[in-house]
């Protein structure tokens, strides 16, 4: 009994119309409504016009003849058919689906000459694939024979140029030709190979004509009076050469 | 046709560049020759016999790369001090091939070979010079 006021007053807070609705069953039928009520709808319908009988009976027999009496109907409204259609009865026996005695012989080129005449096709030259492996030879020979040569230069100046340049020492050991061939030696070769090896060209020069040994002996100056001037000459000459 | 005259001018390009590497330049022969007379006057002067010969100018090609490996732009006193440490730190090698008394030749012959090659350049030059003079007069 609390319980049920609890709710009640749940109900009276959230809706007032549910909380006024007494507690009664509200889906209650009259008595024997239910028993009354298939005849009840049939009679609605049927005062609707709707052709339904009340009484789904069909009379004695009426499936034995019913296959029959449907063909009839169907025979019937075919010979009427035929007879409201005369093109189509005259041509019921012709095979309509004709075409002209060789028709399909000339179809095939008939619908080729009507297609539009494809684009003159211009056949490519097969490129040849030798030259371009011919040239990656080639380049590839040309970068290999560099590379061989760049790496294996050190090696033959090691080897190689000492033993030419031994063999050419011992040749003119053997002739005794130092002096012929120095004197072959040019003013270039000489100062680029002093410049490799560090050496102040210049200085070595002017040391070299200062040098006790390149002076002039004293009768030189008796007998010549421009040994003096020479000298001096040779000075500046080795100085304005090197500069 | 393109193609034959790209193959042929890459064949000749490649073998003219071929050619070009096996030839030695002619400044390269010329060296050679001045180092043949280096080799001849220290050969000659150590008197050198074979078998010090095959130790020594190998070791004697280090040597020389090491000293021409200095770098010339050095101010002159650092870089006659490197010239230096090298020669010491050769000396010792130098010394277990020729001995050391035969190892100071070898320096004192060094610098005696350079300084016949300045004489002959010195003559050289006089010898240009004193050409010249007539010319001079003339003008």
């Amino acid at each position: 009994m609390h319980s049920n006021d609890t709710i009640q007053n749940e109900l009276k807070e959230l809706n007032s119309i549910l909380a006024g609705i007494s507690n009664i069953n509200v889906y209650t039928v009259p008595g024997g409504y239910f028993e009354v009520l298939p005849h009840d709808i049939l009679l609605a319908i049927q005062q609707k016009n709707m052709h339904i009988p009340v009484n789904s009976t069909v009379p004695t027999g009426y499936f034995d003849g019913l296959a029959d009496e449907i063909m009839g109907k169907i025979r019937a409204g075919v010979a009427v058919y035929d007879e409201g259609s005369a093109l189509l009865a005259g041509i019921k026996d012709i095979n309509v689906y004709r075409v002209p005695p060789g028709y399909f012989n000339d179809l095939a080129t008939d619908i080729v000459n009507k297609l539009p005449q494809p684009a003159k096709v211009v056949v490519m030259e097969k490129r040849s694939s030798f030259f371009r492996y011919a040239a990656a030879a080639v380049i590839t020979g040309i970068i290999g024979l560099s590379v061989i040569s760049v790496f294996d230069k050190k090696e033959k100046t090691d080897s190689l140029q000492t033993n030419t340049e031994i063999a050419d020492a011992n040749s003119i050991i053997k002739n005794n030709t130092f002096d012929e061939v120095l004197s072959t030696v040019s003013d270039t070769d000489i100062v680029n190979y002093l410049q490799k090896s560090g050496q102040d060209v210049n200085a070595a020069l002017v040391a070299s004509v200062a040098d006790d040994k390149n002076l002039p002996d004293q009768v030189d100056y008796l007998t010549d009076d421009k040994t003096l001037d020479n000298l001096l000459n040779d000075l500046k000459t080795a100085e304005s050469t090197n500069n | 046709m393109k193609h034959i005259l790209l193959f042929i001018t890459l064949l000749t390009g490649g073998f003219s560049f071929a050619y070009a590497q096996e030839n030695e330049p002619d400044a390269a022969k010329r060296e050679q020759k001045i180092q043949a007379l280096y080799v001849a006057y220290i050969t000659q002067q150590l008197n050198l016999n074979e078998e010090e010969a095959q130790k020594f100018w190998p070791l004697h090609k280090q040597f020389d790369a090491d000293l021409k490996a200095v770098d010339p732009n050095l101010p002159e006193l650092p870089r006659q001090q490197t010239v230096l440490d090298i020669k010491k730190r050769y000396q010792d090698r130098f010394s277990k091939i020729l001995g050391n008394n035969r190892t100071d030749d070898f320096f004192r012959k060094d610098t005696e070979f350079r300084k016949k090659l300045v004489e002959r350049l010195r003559n050289i030059r006089q010898q240009n010079n004193r050409n010249q003079r007539p010319l001079r007069r003339n003008n």
